[in-house]
């Protein structure tokens, strides 16, 4: 059976969760792996009894490598990528692709101009509930007029996803995933936000943890999200005891509504009533969407396809939070800059 | 035992007003003095109230009068007022001068500058009762959020989601006028943001918004707008306003998260979920007679029971805030909310 050979870049907490998810897919081979912290690879490479590689060099050097994930801080997803691209592999990069415009821009010019596939870790779309939903809202054939996203997470900013240089803050590290998922699930365009960010729990030199936005789409629906990291130890999933993450989505179309609840239950509100569908399981990696996204890389590689969400769909997701942020800081609704071919 | 002398002045918030006078004239302590209709036609009461006014007035077994100093010629001890919002401060200022009671249906009204004219009188007069409406208060899963907040059970509040969800009001031209009904914007809106503030228990002291008009060509605002606030103790909230939604649907979803636990209530009739670090309490489903409940109160109110839950103050707070939202609207901008000596 023909296989993918993958090396990951970063062996944190993501690295690990991707590294499971991929040991379970048929056609999906870890080769080797890469961290700063070299104690930290090797710890990883004995985990999952692949090669550690003594440098990034080392790792795209390596023939059987032909796709690599990018699981780094943020600030350092964009150098990453473009020396994998370079190298003629193919690219996974966990949200955001950037965090200035300069980078995604560089990230978008190389991957449009490169002969292998760059596809952005937004693993929020895959869950069980999120896909049921937006294919109930596809079938209804109606323009999608409302969208809102609650999203949560237990406290974690205070660390490098909350320092300016190597996370961003709340509104990259968590609003990048929210705003995303709007915006898929409007299936639209968009065109318009505003948005507030505050620190409400940390202090400096930790940027904001909490942030709230609206987004308008280019057909006109209406989009709202929240994001944060203050989920108390007791905020758990409802359905299934677990920490929660996204939390709940609501999408209106023209006569139906169809709503995610606690990740694992999705419900359907039209002229027929309410009907409810349970995603069950206690397997993390299915719950966020993370071996289902694996999944859809891979197998877009083994039949020569382009994933999604691609370059394009992350440059438009770094433009929105960065649009977000903006708006935060200047108290106005501001454009947001459209991606053109 | 001395009975309340109750009138009902106008038809136009017909539903409200047939709803609030049926149950008024029920009561054993109520004589309903009278019915006005200020004079409308039997076409606008009946678009307004599926029934015309001398049919209700004799319903209820109660005089029918045309002019509002005639029904004040009758002595009322308390007035339900449910003629056309934006006329609503016509009748409050001068029931409260002379001294009777007033039950304002919800929105109370459509304009700061009223909500303020009537708080002013109310002022002059603080053993007048002035009780706005406001049913979601009166909703079990809305009481439940809100004490649990007060009592601290879930720490400060940081993130605040609420949804209302109400058909835009299409019976009578004058529901689709908004400089006499206000629009989906004070109609509905004046839910969320009541709301938000009270149950958050801070002010809204900023707003951004965002709107739009899906399914009302007629009324010539938007029959949805999302916002999110700014609360003075800095806490966020992201409020939903929807009109537009014309199959069922719940009417009312909140979920508060706080430092040490979270309060979610899963819509209208549904468990309230308090989750702190103790465990989690879930309600039994409700079933909240929300505005029998607030007439309820304020009869209880103006027989010295009780005193107001919802204040004229906290209105005017209200529109405070929803003249924030219509110049976010407008403008795209962030707005400041500006206060005054009555809120």
């Amino acid at each position: 059976m023909p296989e993918i050979g993958i090396g990951l870049i970063g062996c944190g907490e993501i690295a690990d969760l991707h590294a499971q998810a991929l040991q379970g897919i048929a056609g999906a081979r870890i080769v080797a792996a890469y961290d700063l912290q070299p104690d930290r690879s090797g710890a990883f490479a004995d985990k999952f009894n692949v090669k550690s590689a003594v440098n990034v060099e080392d790792l795209l050097a390596n023939p059987e490598v032909q796709a690599v994930y990018v699981m780094t801080r943020h600030d350092s997803h964009a150098a990453y990528v473009l020396k994998a691209l370079e190298a003629g592999k193919h690219v996974f990069c966990e949200k955001p692709l950037a965090l200035t415009e300069e980078d995604a821009r560089k990230v978008y010019r190389a991957a449009r101009g490169s002969k292998t596939y760059l596809m952005v870790g937004f693993n929020h779309r895959w869950g069980p509930a999120v896909q049921s939903v937006r294919a109930y809202a596809k079938a209804q054939n109606t323009l999608i007029r409302l969208v809102q996203v609650t999203f949560a997470t237990a406290p974690f900013l205070e660390n490098w996803g909350g320092l300016p240089i190597e996370g961003g803050g709340v509104f990259p590290c968590l609003g990048s995933h929210a705003l995303d998922l709007a915006c898929y699930l409007a299936d639209d365009e968009p065109v318009r936000v505003t948005a507030l960010g505050a620190r409400l729990r940390l202090t400096g030199p930790y940027l904001d943890d909490t942030g709230a936005a609206l987004i308008q789409t280019r057909s006109g629906a209406l989009c709202s999200v929240t994001f944060h990291d203050h989920a108390p130890a007791s905020y758990v999933n409802y359905a299934t005891g677990m920490t929660s993450h996204l939390v709940r989505a609501e999408v209106f179309g023209d006569g139906w509504a169809a709503v995610v609840d606690d990740i694992q239950k999705a419900r359907y509100f039209d002229s027929r009533g309410c009907r409810e569908d349970l995603f069950p399981g206690d397997d993390p990696l299915t719950i966020l969407g993370i071996a289902q996204e694996d999944a859809h890389f891979v197998n877009c590689l083994l039949a020569g396809q382009a994933p999604s969400p691609d370059f394009r769909e992350g440059l438009r997701a770094f433009r929105v939070v960065k649009a977000a942020l903006d708006s935060a800081r200047e108290e106005r609704t501001l454009p947001v800059e459209g991606v053109v071919e | 035992m001395e009975k309340q002398r109750v009138g009902l002045v106008g038809l136009a918030q017909g539903w409200y007003a047939t709803l609030y006078s049926r149950h008024c004239a029920q009561r054993q302590d109520v004589r309903f003095v009278g019915i006005c209709d200020l004079g409308e036609s039997n076409d606008y009461v009946r678009a307004c109230a599926e029934t015309t006014a001398d049919e209700f007035a004799q319903e209820i077994g109660t005089p029918l009068f045309h002019r509002f100093e005639d029904l004040m010629d009758t002595k009322p001890t308390a007035l339900i007022v449910t003629n056309e919002s934006g006329a609503h401060h016509s009748i409050a200022v001068p029931a409260i001068e002379t001294g009777v009671h007033v039950f304002l249906g919800k929105p109370a009204t459509i304009t700061l500058s009223a909500a303020e004219q009537i708080a002013a009188a109310s002022t002059l007069h603080p053993g007048v009762v002035v009780l706005p409406g406001e049913p979601a208060r009166y909703e079990d899963g809305m009481i439940q959020a809100q004490s649990g907040v007060a009592s601290g059970v879930i720490g400060k509040p940081l993130m605040t989601h609420i949804f209302v969800n109400h058909p835009a009001m299409t019976n009578h031209a004058w529901e689709m006028d908004p400089k006499r009904g206000g629009g989906p914007v004070i109609e509905f809106g004046c839910y969320v943001i009541d709301l938000a503030e009270w149950i958050v228990g801070s002010p809204i002291v900023s707003v951004a918004a965002m709107g739009a008009n899906f399914l009302h060509p007629q009324i010539p605002t938007p029959d949805n707008v999302k916002m999110i606030a700014e609360h003075a103790n800095g806490g966020f909230s992201s409020l939903d306003m929807c009109s537009s939604i014309h199959w069922t649907y719940p009417f009312l979803g909140l979920e508060v998260i706080g430092e040490k636990g979270s309060i979610r209530t899963d819509y209208h009739n549904y468990p309230t979920y308090i989750q702190t670090p103790e465990g989690c309490q879930v309600s039994e489903p409700r079933t909240s007679a929300m505005n029998l409940r607030e007439i309820e109160h304020f009869m209880d109110c103006i027989q010295g029971k009780a005193r107001p839950g919802i204040t004229i103050q906290d209105y005017v707070s209200t529109m405070q805030v929803l003249e924030a939202v219509q110049e976010a609207l407008a403008s795209g901008r962030r707005v400041p909310v500006k206060r005054s000596e009555h809120a």
